[in-house]
């Protein structure tokens, strides 16, 4: 019995990292789609949600206006979601540039904001973005491209994250990164991706449907009604937005557990995606968003039935674990000096003293 | 040095974004009220 759970959930966390990147390499080598893209100029509405990013606010607006798209077809959207910071302050000095301003005097939430953005919204594609990352020259050109193939609903732009020097950022999240755009290039090969980069997608205007207001994850629900509709959500890596690295894991911790809050809640609000004759991506997003949500518990389960196998190879395995979680406790440690204590943070986060 | 540090962090990032998953539970199941707060939690 123990040796079954032993193995069951190594198994599992072995498919979930390594056995699903290899399913998809053979799987793209004899069932790949090819996208049928070509250069066009349909109207576009992008769209940004703003709470509080006086920040970022001035620097996106202009970054809109930098890109390389006939002006009178893109719409700029903010919808702004009760700021407090003087973000509206900031934005509404566009108004006369021609950036419409959707205005809640109320906090409604992302999800809300988005779907008022969307009324006021005329394009044929929708871009959604939001207000931190800064879009490549040519993004928006090489998005609508893809919508030239009548299969594609949804187009995922790819999401550079960067380091202080600006170059592609190599620690661990940054690797963590590439390995999530690598699967995602590959499920977009084969047929759709189980979600978008929130900070750079489009869908086709007539597919949007509005969102629940208490949505946390758009990027991946929005794509995910579409796959259901029987339309292709693919990954674009040509249509590039930036990012900066979060400063230490801790941070990048706060995004993941907004992820993957989301993603129970995609399943509690989706039931249908589980059904395999109901959802065309039914293997890619088990292997890929509900794989992850195991892993953890799979982990504690790997390491209790360890405890109990402690003879030849298991007794080696058991050292391995151990080893493993020493070195995260050491980097812990490393993490601790640089900045903000992580623990600290953690705790607040825990306690609810702080938000995520 | 730096290298150090870096392949310290990957076994500390790995087991942190495992965390996250358990703590996700926790907020779904809490119903946390805004995840709207902090602009810095949104990538992808």
């Amino acid at each position: 019995m123990v040796k079954a759970l032993f193995w069951a959930s190594l198994s599992c966390i072995a498919y979930v990292y390594v056995g699903y990147p290899l399913l998809l390499m053979l799987w793209r080598r004899i069932a790949q789609r090819p996208i049928h893209k070509r250069y066009q100029e349909p109207s576009v509405s992008l769209i940004v949600a703003m709470h509080n990013e006086r920040k970022n606010a001035r620097r996106k607006i202009e970054n809109c206006f930098e890109l390389d798209y006939p002006a009178d077809k893109l719409q700029v959207i903010v919808s702004l979601d009760a700021p407090t910071d003087g973000t509206d302050a900031a934005v509404r000095d566009y108004g006369f540039r021609g950036v419409d301003v959707v205005y809640s005097p109320v906090r409604i939430g992302k999800a809300a904001a988005l779907n008022n953005g969307v009324a006021r919204a005329t394009g044929e594609v929708l871009l959604f973005a939001d207000a931190r990352q800064r879009f490549d020259k040519n993004a928006v050109r090489e998005l609508v491209a893809n919508f030239a193939d009548e299969s594609v609903g949804s187009v995922s732009g790819e999401l550079f994250v960067l380091d202080e020097e600006g170059k592609e950022a190599s620690d661990a999240v940054g690797a963590y990164w590439r390995y999530e755009k690598k699967l995602r290039a590959m499920e977009s090969e084969i047929h759709s991706v189980p979600g978008a980069s929130g900070a750079i997608y489009a869908v086709r205007r007539e597919l949007f449907v509005p969102l629940d207001p208490d949505t946390i994850l758009d990027d991946v629900v929005i794509p995910m009604r579409i796959v259901l509709r029987g339309k292709r959500s693919i990954f674009e890596p040509a249509a590039r937005a930036y990012d900066l690295a979060s400063q230490n894991p801790e941070l990048e911790y706060e995004r993941k557990t907004r992820t993957l809050t989301g993603n129970y809640q995609l399943f509690a609000h989706m039931p249908e995606l589980l059904v395999p004759w109901r959802n065309p991506i039914f293997v890619q997003l088990v292997s890929h968003k509900l794989g992850r949500l195991l892993v953890p518990y799979c982990l504690a389960v790997l390491l209790i039935s360890n405890l109990f196998l402690l003879r030849g190879f298991y007794l080696a395995f058991f050292v391995c674990q151990i080893l493993w979680y020493g070195l995260a406790a050491s980097g812990r440690l490393l993490s601790t000096r640089s900045g903000e204590s992580p623990a600290r943070q953690l705790l607040q986060i825990s306690q609810g003293k702080k938000g995520i | 040095m730096n290298t150090v540090r870096k392949a310290l962090l990957v076994p500390y990032t790995f087991v942190l974004m495992n965390w996250a998953a358990v703590a996700g539970l926790y907020y779904f199941a809490r119903r946390h009220p805004d995840f709207w707060n902090n602009p810095g939690t949104r990538r992808r």
